[in-house]
């Protein structure tokens, strides 16, 4: 319970630090992670300890280089947890998330390594364009591996949409795509949708591209 | 000096080329005009400069030909100066190819180009400080209005510089680059070792140590190294472009595309632009088709014939002018007509809007959305079209691409369309021949989508802003495109039509006739002496039609051929074998086995449609 309860402090402070720049006060931490704030204060202070976070005279929290690095090797357990539930077992968005909060605290290393070489295996151009098995037709997306994978992909955005790419799926025109600017964290508005082709607006310049390619932008709405 | 035209697609290296070198160039708002590398001479202040036009690309280190063209030019040093042209509209994207090339430490300048359209949309950019920055000097131009293009060349002779900029990667590429430069002997650059990362070098052991580095970083980062490079990179490009472009609100340009790329009216239009293309190239041509053969027979034929010459001297005077009467009168009203058609259609832009619309049809066909552009661009000329397969991804769909490339009807068929058939039978007819020849051409497709081998990738277009296509521009490239009928077929055609006289007057062509008799005759019901013409027609499309001509020796066809016969005549040399100069660009850019295919399925489908028409009107089914 104890390394929960570090670590998603941990994770508080680096999320609040990526989005507005600055440390994470108790009280904020204590309503990001549902604890209590007394808690929140005891772990924090564990955490100066060890060297992890530093304290300031405003009271807020920053992580150390320390600190930062264990964060990230939480989020990424996360990530690869969240993925394997998602994308193998089929899971659905938000409860693949949910479990892999709790999840992350006790998978150790060795686990995580090992799930993410499965999960590369699979991950390799075979599943992430369809388009490779060579048949025509966007009816092979689904039919080739059964599954669908619950991000949303810009193929499923409509006319107006605009859009933040999350991640974009090494395939083909993986290279391409990323001189073109769509690259993970860049802003995307989709002009026009014809049948499944899609005229996309990136760094203002317009980008006709196939059903299939569109299938490997993952990308999250904003709006 | 040799200066290299480098930048991304469509940014008007061609036209800054052709200013400078006075060589017409093709120039069309699409990206991936220039597929090939064309150089040319300017003199400045008695010395001679070479400058090199080179294709579009989006990156120094991408995979597609082009690209790899580009890189292997810029890497074996064949340039002493490298002009970028930017697209000073899309800067932001433009400058991610700048600083790229930056890092190859070869003195350039940037030009940043189609300032007029910037001006216009309200962007101002700060030419000076983009100076400062990258270190390298700044010149802001309009191609198409000549702003500022005079001032390229003494600028790239007496101020190009390597530049002072340099992108900071990830500090986790940074410590590779170091680890990089340190692991070869001959010491890699920083641009060699960022290229190693990617898999790019010719250094097998930096390679080798590249790859366990890159490996690693793609473990950790959860994304191939040239994602991380790009990212960079397009960071640093915004943030440069943040400090050098202000934007005061300017015109609005979506309007028209809201037409345009909408299901509806979109695709209803592009079919009504495409045909009414046709039919004004068959309206418009036959009418001045008529005007000219016209004013021959009578000015130049009937004075000939009355004037009793010796027989041998009147055959060659007469196959000399029934040649001239041909290519002039028949061949060149239809093809100038629509090369000046076409010239519109691709300088508006619609090319790539066509692209957009066809996506989802091509996929049927094993193909995407892009490869309608060479399929368009083969109804001009099947040669360009099949050299602009290059631009599109796999192996597959190039194979896919190139068979239906040649079976479209370029504007030499069309000539045979329209002046046999149009004019003889009637404009539904030759519209029947366009739509067998569709119908031909959709089952290859399907067929081929179905039993070619190999991966299929999908399509990333850029789609340019719709722009007014200049008058001047129009007439300068049609005439590009019709100058090589002139110099090189007309000649062609008069040579051989002499050639046809002669042997026509020693008795050869019954030899020919007699060989041919049972194919042409029997198997497609025409008469003896088209075969000649059929042959003829594999030199230059159109001439099957013009010796046709000359050996009937009237261009009143129906004196000498009944309508089923010029139809069939019509079809068969459409279909059948494309000509030498398809053939040749076939074996060139698809290699030997494919060039062979393809000829003899079009061989076998031009004879296999010719006698199943034959056919049915002996049944009498026909007409
Ligand atoms: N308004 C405006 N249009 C321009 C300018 N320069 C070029 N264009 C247009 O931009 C289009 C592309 O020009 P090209 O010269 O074919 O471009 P490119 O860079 O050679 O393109 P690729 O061969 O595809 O790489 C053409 O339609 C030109 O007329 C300019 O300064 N102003
Ligand atoms: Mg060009």
């Amino acid at each position: 319970m104890v390394i929960a309860e570090r670590e998603d402090t941990l994770l508080s402070l680096m999320r609040q630090a990526k989005q507005t720049g600055l440390g994470g006060k108790p009280e904020d931490i204590a309503c990001h992670t549902g604890l209590s704030e007394e808690r929140v204060r005891e772990i924090l202070s564990d955490l100066e300890k060890t060297g992890e976070v530093t304290h300031q005279e405003n009271g807020t929290y920053h992580l150390s280089p320390s600190g930062i690095q264990a964060a990230e090797v939480i989020m990424r357990k996360h990530h690869v947890l969240e993925t394997f539930l998602q994308e193998m077992l089929g899971m659905d968005h938000e409860l693949a998330h949910a479990q892999a909060c709790t999840m992350e605290h006790h998978a150790t290393d060795d686990t995580i390594n090992r799930l993410r070489r499965f999960l590369r295996k699979d991950r390799g151009c075979q599943v992430g364009c369809p388009a490779f098995t060579g048949l025509p037709g966007h009816h092979g997306y689904m039919g080739h591996h059964g599954r669908r994978c619950a991000f949303k992909s810009l193929a499923d955005c409509s006319n107006g949409d605009k859009v933040r790419i999350d991640a974009v799926r090494g395939c083909g025109r993986g290279g391409r795509l990323a001189d073109l600017g769509l690259v993970p964290g860049e802003r995307v508005t989709v002009k026009q949708r014809m049948a499944d082709t899609l005229l996309i607006n990136v760094k203002d310049c317009d980008i006709a591209i196939s059903p299939e390619i569109a299938r490997s932008v993952l990308v999250e709405v904003e709006n | 000096m040799k200066i290299g035209l480098i930048g991304n697609p469509n940014v008007g290296k061609s036209l800054i080329f052709s200013h400078l070198t006075g060589i017409g160039v093709e120039v069309s708002n699409y990206p991936g005009t220039t597929v090939d590398i064309r150089s040319g001479v300017s003199c400045i202040d008695y010395t001679s400069v070479e400058i090199t036009d080179l294709p579009g690309i989006y990156s120094l280190d991408g995979e597609s030909d082009e690209e790899r063209l580009v890189r292997d030019l810029v890497l074996s040093n064949s340039f002493d100066v490298l002009v970028v042209i930017l697209d000073a509209v899309h800067l932001e994207r433009n400058l991610y190819l700048l600083l790229q090339v930056l890092e190859h430490h070869i003195p350039l300048i940037a030009v940043l180009n189609m300032a007029d359209e910037a001006e216009k949309l309200g962007i101002h950019i700060d030419t000076k400080a983009l100076s400062k920055i990258t270190g390298v000097p700044v010149l802001l131009t309009s191609a198409t209005l000549g702003k500022n293009i005079a001032d390229i060349i003494p600028v790239a002779k007496e101020r190009a510089t390597t530049g002072t900029y340099q992108v900071a990667y990830d500090r986790h590429i940074e410590a590779a680059v170091r680890t990089l430069m340190r692991v070869s002997d001959n010491g890699p650059t920083r641009v060699q070792s960022l290229l190693a990362l990617q898999g790019i070098g010719t250094d097998a052991t930096l390679l080798e140590a590249a790859k366990t580095i890159s490996g690693e970083m793609d473990e950790e980062h959860r994304m191939p190294v040239s994602s991380i490079l790009a990212g960079n990179r397009h960071h640093a490009a915004s943030e440069i472009k943040q400090r050098i472009v202000t934007k005061t609100p300017g015109r609005e340009t979506f309007g028209l595309d809201n037409w345009l790329l909408k299901p509806f009216p979109g695709i209803p239009l592009m079919v009504g632009i495409l045909l009414s293309m046709l039919l004004a190239v068959f309206f418009i041509g036959s009418f001045f088709e008529d005007l000219i053969v016209e004013a021959f027979e009578i000015w130049v034929l009937a004075p000939l014939a009355a004037a009793s010459l010796d027989p041998l001297v009147y055959e060659i005077l007469f196959s000399f002018i029934i040649a001239i009467q041909a290519g002039l009168g028949i061949a060149f009203p239809f093809v100038f007509t629509f090369y000046l058609l076409m010239s519109v259609v691709e300088d508006t832009g619609y090319m790539s809007r066509i692209a957009f619309l066809a996506d989802r049809i091509m996929h049927r066909f094993g193909l995407h959305g892009q490869a309608i552009i060479p399929m368009v661009l083969g109804l001009g000329c099947n040669v360009p079209a099949i050299m602009a397969i290059r631009q599109i991804g796999t192996k597959r769909e190039r194979h896919i691409a190139a068979f239906l490339i040649t079976m479209v009807p370029c504007s030499a068929r069309t000539v045979i369309i329209a002046g046999i058939v149009s004019v003889f039978i009637g404009i539904y007819a030759a519209i029947s021949i366009y739509l067998i020849i569709l119908a031909l051409i959709l089952l290859t497709g399907l067929v081929l989508s179905k039993v070619t081998p190999g991966t299929q990738l999908g399509m990333v277009l850029e789609v340019p802003p719709l722009r007014v296509p200049s008058l001047v521009m129009v007439l300068k490239k049609a005439w590009i495109n019709i100058r090589e009928f002139l110099y090189i077929a007309m000649p062609l055609l008069m040579v051989s039509s002499v050639f046809l006289g002669l042997i026509g007057f020693y008795g050869f062509l019954t030899v020919i006739e007699n060989i041919t008799a049972p194919v042409v005759h029997d198997i497609l019901g025409l008469p003896p002496f088209s075969s000649t013409a059929l042959l003829f027609g594999i030199l230059r499309k159109e001439m099957a039609f013009e010796t046709l001509v000359v050996l009937a020796g009237t261009a009143n066809l129906p004196e000498v051929m009944t309508n089923i016969q010029l139809y069939i005549f019509a079809l068969v040399s459409t279909l059948f074998v494309p000509c030498v100069s398809t053939i040749a660009v076939l074996y060139r850019e698809q290699g030997l086995k494919t060039a062979a295919l393809i000829s003899l399925y079009t061989v076998f489908l031009g004879f296999a449609a010719g006698a199943v028409f034959h056919w049915l009107s002996l049944q009498g089914l026909l007409f």
